[in-house]
C-alpha cells in the first residue's frame, strides 16, 4: 500500500514556505535590532540637543539674548525640553517658560492634535497641555472637555484641568462626564474636590436637586474641601440621609473640614445602624480628637462587626496618646 | 566660589541647577546615580552637595545616610532637592543630617539663595577648603 | 505491496494519530497567532499610563484604595530587612505591609523584631481564612504601616491566608517572598481601579526575569541581560506568556491565570471565596479559576485585568532540576485544578472562561504536550518504515519550527515597539537568537516535563518535596 498523508508536492511548498519565513524573520529581526541601535544613537543625540536648549532657555530666562542655536532646533525637541523644565520650576520662571512656548507657537500643533487623531494621540495632547498650563492649554482643555465625543477623553481633560486649578462649573462637569446616568468612581470625586474650593455655593445649589445618591456622595465628601465653615450646616444635613454612601460622604468631609462643631451628629452616628458608617464615625472621632466620645468607643469595643471593633481599638489607641 | 555636586538622574535639571549655580558665581559638576554620587563626595574637594531623592542604583537618603555616617563627610552641608513631598519624607531627611530639603518643582533662584545661606552659615563661602 | 491484514490495521492506526497529532499542534499554534493578534491590537489601542495618579493621590491619598501587600516568608534572616524595606518603600500613598513568617527555622523573626522594633499587639481577625495555629501578631514601633504575623507552618497558599486574616485594606497584593517589585509597581497595577464602578475583582501585571541583574536593597539596579542560555530562553517565554497570552485573554475578558509572584484582589472577594486553597500544586491558577466560578455563579458583574506594564520581577531557575521541578509541578497542579472546576468545562452557564478559556488551558496544557510527544515519535517512525517521503518529515519540522519561532519574535517585536525594556541592541540580538535555538533541546526539555507532570497526575504523586517553601530561592 502506498499512502501519504501529504503528497510530496505539498511538503515541498511547506518548506519552500517554511525556508522563506525564516528569511523573513531573520531579516525582520535584524531590522528591529537595527532600528533600535539607531534609537539608541539618535537619544545620545537627541539628550545633547535637549541640554542645549536647557542652558539656552535659562540664558533666556535670565533675561539675556539668545542666539540662533535655540530659534532653530527642532520644534519637538524644544517642546520636550520646555515641558520637562516647567515641571521642575516654579514662581516667575513657570510663566517666562510659558510665554517663551507661546512666542513661539509652540503649542499649536499639540491644540490640533487634542481635538482630532487617534484616541491615543489626542490623549497625548492632553497631557502635554495640562503640563504646560496657560491660557491657550486652558481654553483647549475645556473645549475638549464638552465637546469631545469619547467620554474617556473628556474625563482626561477634566483631570487636566482640575490639575490647573480651572475646572469649570459643577454642573457643567456634571453633564460633560455623564454623572447623572453614570457611578462616579474615585476620579470623579478628586475632580469635584478640586472644583471646591472655587465653587463652594454650586456644590451646595446641586445638592438641593434632585441626583442620584452616588453623586450626592460625591458632592457632599467635596463640601469638605471648599475650605469654608459654612459648608457644616450642609454636612449635619447630609449626615441624616438615608443612604450610608451619603453619611459616610459626611463624615469623610468633616475629617478634611476638622471643626469640632461637627461632633454631635458624628457621635449620632456611632450608632448608625449601618457598620461602616460605625466604623467611619469611630475614625473621624478619633481624627477630630474628640475625646468626649471616649466612653461611648469603650462601649463600642464590644460591638458585633469585628471591623467596628478594630477601627475602635484603633480610635481609642490613637486618643490615648498624649497629643 | 564655592565648589557644589549636584547629584541628580535627571539630566536636564542638572544643567538646569548647573546654570543657575554657575551664575551664582559656584562650580559644578554632576552626578547622575547614587553610587557615582556618594563616590565623589568621598572622594572630598566639594563644599556642599545637592542630592535628588529618587536615582537609580542609590538613593538620595541612602547616599545622605551613608555621607552622614563618615567622619569625613558627616559634617558636608547637604541639600535634598526631590519629588518627594510628604510630611514624614522630609521629616526623616532633616533628621538624617540634610542641612535643607528643597522640593520640586523649585524656584530656581530660591535653591541658590539656601545654598548660599548655608554656605555662610557653614563658613565655606569664600574658603573653598577641600574636604579631607 | 501486500501488507497482512494486522500490519495494514497498525499503519492505518498510526497514520491516524499522526493525523491527529498534526491537528491538536496546528490548533496549538493557531490559538497562538490569534493570541498574537489580539495582543497587538490591545497594544495598539492601549492608553500609556499617566502620572496622574501619583499627582492625585498626593493631593487626596485617602482616595486611593489602601493596599495590603502580604509577604510570606521562610527563613530568610538574609534577606529579610531588605525586602521588607523595599517593600514599605513603594510608591503608594496608602500601604501597609503584612510580613507572614511560615514558621521559619531561622533567626527570621528574631532579625525583624531587632530591625523594625516589632512588640506584640492584639488585632482583629477578620476572616478565618486557615486552620493553622497563630503564634502572634506583631506591630513595627518605626512603621505604623508593617505588621508580622507569625504563624505555624504551611505553605504558600496557608501563609497568605493568615496574613489575608489581619488586612483592613479593600485591595491585597499578593507576591512570593522573592518577587521584587517595581517602584511603582503598586501604583500602575491598581490604577484600573481608579476608574472603577466596583466591579473589577482582580489586576495581574507583567512579571519579568531578573537573573544576573544586581539586586541591591530590595530594588534592581540596573536591568542586564541573563548570562546562561537557559533563564534567556525562560525570559522570552514569559514574554509571549505575559505580552501575548496574558494580554490576549484579559482583552477578551477571559483571564485565568494571574501569576503567584504578583497580583491585586479586591480583599472582599478574595475572603468570599475563603482565599487560597491550601492544597493545590498551582494555588495562583486555581484561585482565579475560584473566582471567575464563584462570581458567575452568583451571576455578579465582575472584571479581571492585566497591564502590561513590568509590575514585579523575578528569579527563574537556573538549572535543569530546578525548571523541572517548577514545570512537572504546574502541570500537576494545572490538571489538578481543571479536574476540580471540571464543571465549568463547557457548560454555558460560566460564559467564556468556560466555554473558550479553561478549554483551551486543556488543549495547551493536557492534550497538546502528548500530541507534540506522538509528532516527534510518529513522524520519525513513519519515515523509517517508509511509510512518510523524507520530504514530508522534513515538511512537518519545518512547519513546526516555522510557527514556534514566529510566534516568539512576533512577541518580541511587540515588546520592542511597546515597552522597550530589554537593555540595549545587542540583548536584543540574542534574546531574537534564543528564539531559533530554543527549538532544539529547550523546547524538548519542557515537553518532557509536561509529560513528567501528566504522569505524576495520573500516578497520583503528590510530590510536595518540589514545592518550595514560601521562601527565597536566592543564595
Amino acid at each position: 500500500m502506498t499512502f501519504s498523508p501529504s503528497p510530496d508536492g505539498m511538503a515541498e511548498s511547506a518548506i519552500a514556505i517554511s525556508v522563506v519565513g525564516f528569511s523573513i524573520m531573520t531579516i525582520l529581526l535584524l531590522l528591529l535590532v537595527l532600528r533600535r541601535y539607531w534609537i539608541e544613537q539618535r537619544q545620545n543625540e537627541r539628550r545633547d540637543s535637549l541640554r542645549m536648549i536647557t542652558a539656552q532657555l535659562m540664558v533666556w530666562l535670565s533675561g539675556d539674548d539668545v542666539g540662533a542655536k535655540l530659534a532653530d532646533a527642532p520644534r519637538q525637541d524644544k517642546l520636550d525640553a520646555l515641558v520637562h523644565l516647567y515641571q521642575l520650576v516654579r514662581g516667575s520662571d513657570r510663566q517666562k517658560l510659558g510665554q517663551f512656548a507661546i512666542d513661539n507657537r509652540l503649542l499649536q500643533p499639540i491644540i490640533a492634535r487634542a481635538r482630532r487623531g487617534s484616541v491615543n494621540s489626542r490623549i497625548d495632547a492632553v497631557r502635554i497641555l495640562e503640563w504646560v498650563g496657560q491660557d491657550e492649554s486652558i481654553k483647549a482643555l475645556k473645549q475638549v472637555l464638552l465637546r469631545d465625543a469619547n467620554p474617556r477623553i473628556r474625563l482626561e481633560a477634566a483631570a487636566a484641568l482640575a490639575q490647573l486649578d480651572a475646572l469649570p462649573y459643577p454642573k457643567i462637569l456634571v453633564t460633560a462626564l455623564d454623572l447623572e446616568t453614570t457611578k462616579p468612581t474615585r476620579l470623579h470625586r478628586a475632580l469635584f474636590r478640586a472644583a471646591a474650593p472655587k465653587y463652594g455655593p454650586e456644590l451646595v445649589a446641586m445638592l438641593r436637586r434632585k441626583i442620584p445618591d452616588e453623586l450626592r456622595a460625591a458632592l457632599v465628601d467635596a463640601l469638605g474641601w471648599t475650605g469654608d465653615y459654612s459648608s457644616l450646616e450642609h454636612l449635619a444635613a447630609a449626615s441624616h440621609h438615608a443612604n450610608p454612601l451619603v453619611r459616610r460622604a459626611a463624615l469623610r468631609a468633616a475629617s478634611q473640614v476638622n471643626h469640632p462643631a461637627a461632633a454631635p451628629w458624628i457621635f449620632a452616628l456611632l450608632d448608625d445602624q449601618d457598620e461602616t458608617v460605625r466604623e467611619l464615625a469611630a475614625q473621624t472621632c478619633a481624627h477630630l480628637g474628640l475625646r468626649k466620645a471616649m466612653p461611648k468607643l469603650r462601649e463600642m469595643e464590644r460591638d458585633a462587626s469585628p471591623w467596628v471593633r478594630l477601627r475602635v481599638e484603633q480610635a481609642l489607641g490613637a486618643m490615648a496618646e498624649p497629643a | 566660589m564655592a565648589k557644589i555636586l549636584v547629584a541628580d538622574d535627571d539630566d536636564l535639571l542638572g544643567e538646569l541647577v548647573r546654570f543657575k549655580l554657575d551664575q551664582g558665581g559656584h562650580q559644578v559638576e554632576t552626578a547622575e546615580d547614587g553610587e557615582t554620587a556618594l563616590k565623589k563626595a568621598r572622594e572630598g574637594g566639594f563644599d556642599l552637595v545637592v542630592l535628588d531623592a529618587m536615582m537609580p542604583v542609590m538613593s538620595g537618603f541612602a547616599v545622605l545616610e551613608a555621607l552622614r555616617a563618615e567622619a569625613a563627610t558627616s559634617a558636608l552641608p547637604i541639600v535634598m532637592l526631590t519629588s518627594r513631598r510628604a510630611q514624614e519624607d522630609v521629616v526623616n531627611a532633616l533628621k538624617a543630617g540634610a542641612n535643607d530639603y528643597v522640593t520640586k518643582p523649585f524656584i530656581p533662584d530660591e535653591l541658590v539663595a539656601r545654598v548660599d545661606a548655608i554656605l555662610q552659615k557653614t563658613g565655606r563661602k569664600e574658603t573653598a577648603t577641600p574636604d579631607s | 505491496m501486500n501488507a497482512p491484514a494486522a500490519d495494514d490495521w497498525l499503519v492505518t492506526t498510526a497514520l491516524w494519530l499522526a493525523a491527529i497529532a498534526f491537528a491538536i499542534v496546528s490548533l496549538r499554534n493557531i490559538v497562538a497567532v490569534i493570541q498574537l493578534i489580539v495582543a497587538v491590537r490591545a497594544f495598539r489601542r492601549r492608553v500609556k499610563p499617566a502620572r496622574r495618579p501619583l499627582q492625585l493621590w498626593s493631593r487626596y491619598a485617602d482616595l486611593s484604595m489602601a493596599v495590603s501587600v502580604i509577604a510570606p516568608c521562610f527563613n530568610e534572616e538574609l534577606f529579610i530587612v531588605d525586602s521588607v524595606k523595599a517593600l514599605l518603600g513603594l510608591q503608594y500613598p496608602n500601604h501597609e505591609v503584612i510580613v507572614v513568617n511560615d514558621e521559619s527555622t531561622d533567626n527570621t523573626l528574631g532579625v525583624l523584631i531587632a530591625e523594625f522594633g516589632l512588640k506584640p499587639i492584639q488585632r482583629e481577625k477578620l476572616a478565618d481564612l486557615t486552620p493553622s495555629e497563630i503564634f502572634g501578631i506583631y506591630g513595627s514601633t518605626k512603621f505604623p504601616n508593617l505588621i508580622v504575623v507569625d504563624k505555624a507552618n504551611g505553605r504558600k497558599a496557608d501563609a497568605v491566608n493568615g496574613g489575608l486574616q489581619y488586612a483592613t485594606t479593600p485591595l491585597i497584593c499578593v507576591i512570593d517572598a522573592d518577587s521584587i517589585i517595581e517602584p511603582d509597581g503598586l501604583l500602575r497595577s491598581t490604577e484600573p481601579f481608579m476608574a472603577d464602578d466596583g466591579s473589577l475583582v482582580a489586576v495581574g501585571g507583567a512579571i519579568r526575569v531578573i537573573n544576573d541583574s544586581p539586586v541591591r536593597g530590595g530594588y534592581v539596579e540596573t536591568v542586564r541581560l541573563p548570562k546562561g542560555w537557559l533563564p534567556r530562553f525562560q525570559l522570552l517565554e514569559y514574554l509571549r506568556a505575559f505580552l501575548t497570552a496574558r494580554v490576549a485573554m484579559a482583552e477578551l475578558n477571559m483571564l485565568v491565570l494571574i501569576s503567584g509572584a504578583f497580583g491585586i484582589f479586591r480583599r472582599s472577594t478574595l475572603v468570599e471565596i475563603g482565599g487560597y486553597r491550601h492544597d493545590s500544586l498551582a494555588e495562583d491558577f486555581e484561585v482565579v479559576t475560584r473566582l471567575h466560578r464563584h462570581m458567575r455563579e452568583q451571576n455578579r458583574p465582575y472584571r479581571v485585568e492585566f497591564i502590561p506594564e513590568v509590575v514585579c520581577w523575578t528569579e527563574v531557575p537556573f538549572d535543569y532540576a530546578g525548571i523541572r521541578n517548577q514545570r512537572t509541578r504546574w502541570q500537576q497542579g494545572g490538571m489538578e485544578t481543571l479536574r476540580s472546576h471540571r464543571k465549568m468545562l463547557f457548560n454555558p452557564r460560566y460564559g467564556r472562561v468556560g466555554m473558550v478559556a479553561l478549554p483551551l488551558v486543556i488543549l495547551e496544557d493536557i492534550v497538546g504536550p502528548p500530541s507534540e510527544l506522538m509528532g516527534y515519535l510518529l513522524i520519525p517512525l513513519l519515515f523509517f518504515t517508509g511509510l512518510l517521503s523524507g520530504t514530508s518529515a522534513i515538511a512537518f519540522f519545518s512547519i513546526t519550527l516555522l510557527f514556534g519561532t514566529a510566534l516568539s519574535l512576533g512577541t518580541l517585536a511587540l515588546e520592542e515597539t511597546q515597552l522597550r525594556r530589554t537593555p540595549s541592541a545587542r540583548d536584543l540580538l540574542i534574546i531574537g537568537c534564543a528564539a531559533a535555538l530554543e527549538n532544539f533541546g529547550y523546547r524538548q526539555f519542557l515537553l518532557y516535563f509536561r509529560i513528567r507532570g501528566i504522569w505524576k497526575f495520573f500516578r497520583k504523586e503528590r510530590g510536595w518535596a518540589a514545592v518550595p517553601r514560601a521562601g527565597f530561592t536566592r543564595d
